[in-house]
């Protein structure tokens, strides 16, 4: 033994480096690999298609087409130079499209670029592993932008896709469902621990600030001009959900505050900013940017409602609340309180956002209307609607009290041949005398506006108010659906002693929208002007129960899932605990009879284990024993007459007995023999056993 | 640099001794909790980084969705790490022969035995060696029963080699994990000296020389020897229905595998003697090269042959077990 070379391995495997280098380098993937990062490629792309320009969708289609063809053989894969042409290219676009798409957008269209290019560039394991990651990276982007309950669902069937495509390296399984089914058994031994990490794991803060989603805004705007909310109306979109802790008030009292518009150009009704005005103490008075809830008079008598709304991305910066807010609080933005008492945020809305609203419900206001203010609530400019100042100034001559007054221009409205309607004739250069006097049919818009404008010519402060109206009641989920269609314009004019006094003349012309909703003629219009196919309006009672379900689930989605906040998190823990106190002697109960149950199944299970073995095994191994003194080792995958053979060549004088006894034994083993014959083998065997056991000795 | 290649050093010795204990010398191990090892790989880290990177972004948008999905790829790496465990578990390696012999220079597959009741994925087999890296591997992939991998290794030096430890990994699990046991099969191989034509003689002229050269009592006194009714001149292969009685039992209790005598063949070749005498003078180990030839190429011939090292003398006989006698006596010279 003097030439034990331990480490003379190691230059022979040296020789043999390399051809092991060689094999390694040129990863090749099967081709059920390639199908599938084909496939994956297309289906994490196809996530982000809303947000992607033509020109990288074009590339996404181009480069799954040349992969498909390099699949089928039908070319090769492109040299140096092609590669270069399509990257050089590709950036060449990307930097011309940056400005206009945004620093979040610019940098999606990097991700998902760089994505197509890689698999051209598999040349090892490595590179591979950066293409899935880069899939999944692409994947999960997607929901920066969408956060539905169906997307999520989607995202997880491609997320799977993308596993798929990570587990076919090292599983060389024929079918695809194989594959399928162990990434499916991944995902969900996987899920029971997500879920506890998503409970309880504490929510952390924005670390820095990220570039937002730049988004088309949604919904109401902060200029209004004459049928700009006839066609908010056609939109069935969800604006937001509202959940009240105690019982809603009436569907006439969600007046849903949301913009409160003092100035008037002539066409369109606007919020002045302070930095382009001129005028110092309607400067000064703006800077007084925070709401002093303190200065309404009869505050503490009024019924208070508390409820929380969930709002949905609007790319925009007001928020939702009942009439008068006075308190609101949200754990994702900070909120403003308005001078007007509405809510903004102080980040545009780009995510679902969820808050909490205290509201005191009346329908004034009752503040003291400083000069400044007075003055800016009664300016009119009469240039466009003449006819329209004189008409205020006539009422004024006949009325000299201003509610009085008011109800008059409500009569009139009433009375005379105005129509609510969703499609208006136009009016020549948003003329709201023209409206007024003439074409006397028109939206929300139409009379409010001219209300407010006659209101302000007859000398009564008035201004325009934007929000929404009503809201849709979910049985399922108890909670209300306000969309789109629900917004409305109404007027606040000041009374002396009431305050801003909410008036709608709306009610005047078609009740039914403010006490119920749409008329039905009214819907029957919205739903052939709107071309949106799943119009809500659908009159069928299956199809409204199927939908109020599945918004019923998605609203809980979205208050669970995608607002899952730090508070939520606390609650639910609280909740879990308070469970578990209250439950205490239930929970030891039940978890010493699971541990019973788990010493019972083990003692069980090594009972069974022990009656296993018959007793000809038994013998059998005693003999094993005995032998192993002489080192005769019985490996399992030895037969017993390979056992046997072995015995007699160390002690041939027991060939005699080593035979008689393994004959018995296989004749117990193999044979089928009545249960009396069996006993009498057994005797027989343990008799040659201890024969046996002597001639050994 | 030096001392960072010292400190290197002494936690790897440290490591060895440590490993010689937890997972002792056995021709027969079963994977389990003791001598399965498992460590994220690197693309294992990198996907964590991702993980991390990807709850960042959820958590800078506030977006719980992001987050959530950043829970999930966190437990699937839990949920690999549990699943490349299982892979390896309760799986056992065997090795049957012990006595394998081959010569210097040359590649032998050693046999490994697998042996499984459900199915394992994506394995890799080699044999440990300080910059193991570049060892050639087996790849193999899904086998649900027993089964035999035959790892090549090259052949060195001639002597008695004692392969080093055979590492069993596997990446299966998504790759996220270098699942791997390191066991010490304790498999020796015994390596016969690289036969080497020597240039100056031809084997024709060997054989002649020692013919004329050859002592008639030394070649009496083997005719004797082979005439004698105990002895036997070959071990044939065992097959199955011949009588027990025939078979070589002390082959069999060495573990060398099943023979049967045969006696039936006379020799009356003229004995050869080898030795390093008649050889050309050259360093030893080239001498014993040519001896190595020398010995395959008479065993070709059938002859008649026997070997004078300096102290031991194998008597001349004929055949493979013969020669393979002389083989390890040249292997094992010095």
């Amino acid at each position: 033994m003097a030439n034990t070379t331990r480490s003379s391995l190691k230059s022979g495997i040296k020789s043999l480096k390399n051809t092991g280098d060689v094999k390694r380098c040129e990863l090749t993937l099967a081709r059920n690999t390639q199908l599938l990062l084909m496939i994956t490629l297309g289906l994490n792309c196809l996530t982000l298609v809303l947000e992607l320009s033509g020109w990288l969708i074009a590339f996404i289609v181009i480069s799954l087409l040349w992969q498909g063809s390099i699949y089928l053989k039908l070319i090769v894969q492109p040299n140096r130079l092609i590669k270069l042409l399509v990257s050089i290219v590709g950036l060449c676009l990307l930097a011309l499209s940056a400005k206009q798409l945004g620093l979040l957008n610019s940098m999606v269209h990097l991700l998902v670029f760089s994505y197509l290019l890689k698999p051209l560039e598999i040349h090892s394991r490595k590179d591979f592993y950066i293409q899935v990651l880069l899939g999944v990276f692409v994947l999960v982007t997607s929901l920066v932008f969408i956060q539905s309950l169906y997307f999520m669902l989607l995202i997880l069937v491609i997320l799977m896709a993308n596993f798929m495509l990570l587990m076919s390296v090292f599983i060389q399984a024929k079918k695809q469902t194989d594959l399928a089914k162990s990434v499916t058994l991944t995902l969900v031994q996987s899920i029971p621990l997500t879920l506890i990490l998503f409970i309880g794991f504490p929510k952390i803060a924005p670390f820095w600030q990220m570039p937002s989603a730049k988004n088309a805004e949604v919904g109401l705007s902060d200029e209004v001009k004459v049928g700009d909310i006839a066609n908010l109306a056609l939109s069935n979109k969800l604006a937001f959900r509202v959940e009240f802790e105690q019982t809603p008030p009436n569907y006439q009292q969600m007046y849903w505050r949301t913009l409160v518009l003092e100035d008037f150009d002539g066409t369109k009704w606007y919020q002045e900013n302070s930095n382009n005005h001129n005028n110092k103490y309607w400067r000064q008075q703006l800077k007084r940017k925070a709401a002093d809830i303190s200065v309404i008079s009869g505050l503490s008598k009024l019924p208070t409602v508390s409820y929380q709304v969930i709002a949905e991305p609007s790319y925009q910066k007001w928020l939702f609340a009942l009439s008068i807010m006075t308190e609101a609080e949200s754990e994702q933005h900070k909120i403003n309180k308005e001078v007007n008492f509405t809510l903004s945020s102080q980040k545009i809305l780009n995510s679902v956002t969820s808050y909490q609203v205290t509201s005191a419900l009346t329908n004034h206001i009752n503040v003291v209307l400083s000069p400044t203010e007075r003055a800016r609530n009664l300016m009119i400019t009469d240039s466009n609607n003449r006819a329209l100042a004189d008409e205020g100034e006539r009422f004024r001559s006949l009325y000299p009290d201003d509610l009085t007054l008011v109800n008059a221009v409500l009569t009139r409205f009433n009375q005379q041949n105005y129509h609510y309607t969703l499609n208006p004739p136009r009016l020549k250069d948003n003329n709201l005398a023209e409206f007024y006097f003439e074409t006397k049919a028109g939206f929300c818009e139409h009379y409010a506006s001219s209300f407010t404008y006659l209101m302000r010519a007859s000398g009564i402060p008035a201004r325009m108010v934007l929000g929404y109206l009503g809201g849709e009641y979910n049985e399922r989920g108890n909670y209300f659906s306000v969309y789109q269609r629900d917004a409305h314009a109404w007027s606040e004019v000041w009374i002396e002693g009431k305050g801003w006094l909410r008036i709608d003349p709306t009610a005047a012309v078609n009740p039914e929208r403010v006490e119920r909703g749409f008329s039905l003629s009214l819907q029957q219009e919205q739903s052939l002007l709107s071309n949106d196919f799943f119009s809500s309006f659908n009159t069928r009672l299956w199809f409204n129960q199927l939908r109020y379900m599945l918004d019923a689930v998605d609203y809980q989605w979205t208050k669970w899932v995608v607002g899952y906040s730090i508070n939520d998190q606390i609650n639910v823990i609280k909740g879990l605990y308070l469970f578990m106190t209250e439950h205490k002697q239930k929970l030891i109960l039940m978890s010493i009879l699971l541990m019973l149950l788990v010493v019972a199944f083990i003692v069980f299970r090594t009972k069974a284990n022990k009656i296993k073995f018959s007793p000809e095994v038994l013998l059998l191994n005693q003999l094993v024993k005995l032998v192993a003194s002489l080192s005769i080792v019985k490996t399992p995958s030895m037969t017993v007459d390979h056992f046997a053979l072995q015995i007699i060549a160390i002690k041939p004088e027991t060939e005699v007995a080593v035979f008689t006894f393994i004959n018995t034994y296989k004749k117990i083993q193999y044979q089928s023999l009545s249960p009396e014959q069996k006993a009498e083998e057994i005797s027989r065997l343990t008799y040659q056993f201890n024969h046996l056991k002597k001639s050994l000795r | 640099m030096s001392f960072q290649e010292n400190i290197k050093q002494k936690i790897k010795t440290k490591f060895q001794y440590w490993l010689i204990k937890r997972v002792p010398t056995n021709k027969r191990q079963v994977l389990s909790r003791r001598n399965i090892f498992i460590f994220p790989s690197k693309f294992g880290f990198s996907y964590l980084f991702f993980v991390f990177l990807l709850f960042i972004l959820g958590t800078n948008y506030q977006n719980n969705l992001i987050i959530l999905i950043s829970y999930l790829l966190g437990s699937v790496f839990i949920t690999a790490m549990l699943q490349s465990f299982r892979n390896l578990s309760k799986l056992t390696i065997s090795v049957e022969v012990n006595a394998l012999r081959g010569f210097s220079g040359a590649s032998l597959n050693i046999p490994i035995i697998l042996d499984t009741n459900k199915a394992r994925m994506a394995y890799q087999l080699f044999f440990q060696s300080t910059d193991y890296e570049t060892t050639n591997r087996v790849e193999q992939n899904d086998f649900s029963s027993k089964q035999t991998c035959l790892i090549p290794i090259s052949l060195e030096k001639r002597g008695v080699m004692l392969l080093p430890r055979l590492v069993l990994q596997s990446y299966y699990g998504l790759g996220l994990f270098r699942c791997w046991t390191s066991v010490d099969l304790n498999i020796s191989v015994l390596v016969y000296p690289k036969p080497e034509r020597p240039a100056q003689i031809t084997i024709e002229q060997f054989l002649t020389a020692n013919r004329n050269s050859a002592s008639n009592e030394l070649s009496n006194e083997v005719l004797t020897i082979k005439n004698g009714a105990d002895e036997f001149n070959e071990l044939v292969p065992y097959q199955r229905g011949e009588s027990l009685a025939k078979v070589a039992w002390k082959q069999v209790a060495r573990g060398q595998g099943w023979y049967t005598k045969s006696y039936d063949h006379l020799i009356n070749n003229t004995p050869n003697w080898l030795s390093l005498n008649t050889l050309p003078n050259a360093p030893i180990e080239q001498q014993l090269r040519w001896l190595s030839y020398l010995i395959i190429e008479l065993q070709k011939r059938e002859q008649v042959f026997g070997l004078i090292l300096n102290a031991t003398t194998i008597e001349p006989e004929q055949g493979v077990v013969h020669s393979h006698v002389c083989l390890k006596e040249i292997a094992l010279y010095g």
